[in-house]
């Protein structure tokens, strides 16, 4: 593959738009384009999950592709990154891999994985953009998105009565209750934010329709400072100067207390969550409602999500059968309907356009109360994924540094904004250090 | 070690010097078949590594085009090492562990060297029974009691903040000192009966004529503890506070799992440990923290090295 200069160099030079050129120049050498030979033959593939359900679809394809053979290794454990890492670099790795999104931009960073532009090409039609934005960074395709989790908003209706509040429909609505609760008990609060985890300001962020990472032909543009991320920071800033948000860490074992005990009373959720409410909140069952996650412009209501991805590591002899199944997995109606079924335990929720079919058996309706608009609340979440976020190659460290300051965010030693012009700078240094180059949007 | 001078040798001069030179030799060659397997295992585990990192430190990650591209590893001298020398975040970390770690090692020892007295001054039973269960925390895996600790700690969870919020007062095990002197239990818990038994054993060896001695001459037990038992055990005192010391500095499991419950107060750069884990495991620059492992070896070092030899010399 040509590096990207020079990809460049005849961009402007053919004068074609680049998105064109991406598409063009991603996949290869320019002259096999399309005509890439398909493997031929029986063979066998490697796949590592974790998730409850995929063994058994495995065998399901195994039976009717025995052309394409896929041996399912349970790899559940804290340190598959790492194994993979290792498995890689050892010429061991297996074709697939599941894989969040985050992690699929960063091992794509190390050039840990395979590029299948071309080959997955004909699989794009099947997901959503935002999906596809997953397994995409930077614009070529290095995997199959796998499942989503778009958010909403989940909140305890029998205490947001007994405060006098309603469901927020925008940020702003969501402080002012958080007021109106504090003003009542202090000792309440509307939200959770945990000091471990600065995800919650990656959600706003996509939410206000910021872009901290864009592709600008041959450069990044890093933006934490634009007018949309800094309301999302503001709302972080606000939600912390008036102490409206708990600090549960996700990761102490009695988090789920913090909501079940009615001590926070509205949280950020998603559909994976949904099938744990049952042994998270024993107390407060049937005492839930779900809504659309709060928006910052009711114009254009946008909400995140977290991308499962199937991944095509690197040394993978057969890129295509890997795609082939990794796309069956998570696209054919037959295998969503057993994967969706709370009997496989997968928690899965599907990446596809139209997730009706699949919405109403993941509702665990006696935790909610009778006028939870749950099904709808769920497809409209699915609907409107913010499809302008992009994982940039140092996502992973840019993160860990952001990490490092959100507990003093937390802690209101350090403004939001503060936080967000340093990570911009950071974010700038660290990419060219690299030798990637990068610019400061704003 | 500094002992006690114990009374020479009756008679006789050492039989080994005896021995001719050339079965001397042969000796050696005998020995050293004898250590092959440790000098193997010390080799693949020690020094190959230790060179591996170090070549590793000597390199930086680049990427190309937009970074998902190939990447290429390319040469860049002690650039690594520079950063390090000034990362902040680095040398707070490690300043960081070295106070807490002077002030909980002091403790530890302190309260293992009374307990160490009183089981020197109490029947033989009664001290294979408190010693048996003085050293139970020390048998438990750290990570098991460092997720006991987690759970008593707990925000959400903790019976202890449970009791005081029945009682109407309200406990916070982190934020500030509460964070070091909450780190600072879990690890005192952990280590003082192991210090202790080390401590015992070193009291065990006095000769008991001295207390014989000391109690002719009117001394009454705390005064022998005083000035006979402490002086002739410093070498033990030394030698467990400098093991503790290298122990801290290589602080990691403990303030890692506590994270899990106090992540404002335990940074991922608390201690040195956590943030060379942070930068290998987390960030995927393996390089940079390949310098930052042998930077706080070699201050490691230095400190093992400067301690063992200043209390050495104050004590002789």
């Amino acid at each position: 593959m040509t590096t990207y200069r020079a990809r460049a160099l005849t961009a402007s030079a053919a004068a074609a738009s680049l998105s064109l050129l991406l598409a063009a120049c991603s996949g290869g050498a320019g002259t096999e384009a399309g005509a890439r030979p398909s493997t031929e033959g029986k063979v066998t593939l490697e796949f590592w999950s974790w998730t409850d359900g995929i063994e058994a679809q495995t065998k399901v394809w195994n039976q009717r592709h025995p052309e394409t053979q896929v041996r399912f290794v349970n790899a559940a454990g804290e340190t598959v990154y790492q194994k993979l890492r290792a498995a890689v670099n050892a010429g061991t790795a297996p074709c697939l891999s599941k894989m969040d999104g985050m992690n699929l931009a960063s091992f794509a960073a190390d050039g840990l994985l395979t590029d299948i532009t071309r080959t997955a090409a004909q699989y794009k039609e099947r997901y959503t953009a935002p999906a596809w934005n997953a397994v995409s960074p930077g614009g070529a395709t290095f995997g199959i998105p796998m499942g989503s989790s778009p958010q909403f908003t989940a909140y305890r209706a029998d205490l947001f009565k007994k405060y006098g509040i309603e469901a927020p429909k925008t940020w702003d609505d969501l402080i002012a209750a958080g007021r109106k609760v504090r003003q009542q008990d202090k000792n309440v609060k509307i939200f959770n934010m945990a000091g471990e985890d600065p995800s919650t300001l990656v959600d706003l962020s996509w939410q206000a329709g910021a872009q901290w990472y864009k592709a600008d032909g041959d450069h990044w543009t890093i933006d934490f400072t634009s007018p949309e991320a800094l309301a999302a920071g503001d709302v972080v800033q606000r939600l912390v100067d008036d102490d409206l948000a708990s600090n549960a860490s996700y990761a102490d074992p009695g988090v789920f207390k913090t909501w079940d005990l009615g001590r926070t009373i509205a949280m950020t959720t998603s559909t994976w969550q949904l099938p744990i409410y049952d042994t998270n909140f024993p107390k407060s069952k049937g005492k839930w409602q779900l809504a659309d996650s709060p928006v910052f412009d009711t114009t254009r209501p946008r909400t995140a999500s977290n991308f499962d991805t199937t991944a095509v590591l690197k040394g993978c002899k057969y890129p295509d059968r890997a795609a082939q199944f990794a796309a069956w997995l998570s696209s054919d109606k037959e295998s969503l309907t057993t994967l969706t079924d709370p009997a496989s335990k997968s928690g899965l929720f599907p990446a596809v356009d139209d997730v009706s079919p699949y919405v109403d058996k993941i509702i665990p309706t006696d935790m909610f109360n009778k006028e939870s608009d749950s099904a709808p609340v769920i497809k409209t979440a699915a609907s409107r994924v913010g499809d302008q976020w992009r994982y940039g190659p140092n996502y992973a460290a840019m993160y860990s540094e952001m990490q490092k300051q959100w507990g003093k965010v937390i802690k209101k030693e350090l403004t939001v904004k503060d936080m967000l012009t340093g990570l911009q700078k950071w974010t700038v240094n660290d990419l060219n250090s690299k030798d990637i180059k990068a610019v400061a949007g704003s | 070690m500094p002992t006690l001078t114990r009374p020479p040798a009756a008679t006789g001069s050492p039989v080994r010097r005896t021995s001719p030179r050339r079965t001397g030799r042969r000796g050696a060659y005998k020995g050293l078949l004898f250590a092959l397997p440790f000098l193997v295992g010390f080799l693949l585990t020690y020094v190959l590594p230790i060179v591996y990192a170090f070549n590793e430190s000597l390199h930086e990650k680049k990427g190309t085009g937009l970074g998902f591209g190939p990447t290429r590893v390319v040469f860049t001298g002690f650039a690594n090492f520079a950063s390090v020398l000034t990362d902040n975040a680095f040398w707070a970390s490690m300043l960081r562990t070295l106070f807490f770690g002077a002030a909980q090692i002091a403790v530890m020892l302190g309260i293992s060297l009374v307990l160490a007295l009183l089981l020197d001054g109490v029947a033989a039973r009664a001290v294979r029974f408190f010693r048996a269960g003085l050293l139970i925390p020390y048998v438990i895996p750290t990570v098991v009691s460092a997720l006991m600790w987690l759970f008593l700690y707990s925000p959400t969870g903790s019976p202890i903040i449970d009791l005081a919020n029945r009682a109407g007062t309200d406990i916070e095990f982190f934020g500030g000192l509460n964070t070091y002197l909450s780190l600072g239990n879990l690890l005192t818990w952990q280590g003082i009966g192991f210090n202790m038994i080390l401590i015992s054993a070193s009291l065990q060896a006095l000769p008991r004529e001295l207390y014989e001695a000391a109690r002719l001459d009117g001394a009454r037990e705390w005064r022998i503890a005083w000035s006979v038992k402490v002086p002739n055990i410093t070498g033990i005192l030394v030698l467990t506070g400098m093991f503790s010391l290298i122990g801290r500095l290589q602080l990691f499991a403990e303030p890692l799992l506590l994270r899990q419950i106090a992540p404002e107060s335990i940074n991922t750069d608390f201690t040195p440990m956590m943030e060379i884990y942070d930068k290998a495991f987390k960030t995927g620059n393996y390089q940079y923290a390949a310098a930052e492992s042998l930077v706080l070896a070699v201050v490691t070092g230095i400190l093992a090295f400067v301690f063992y030899h200043v209390t050495n010399r104050k004590m002789s």
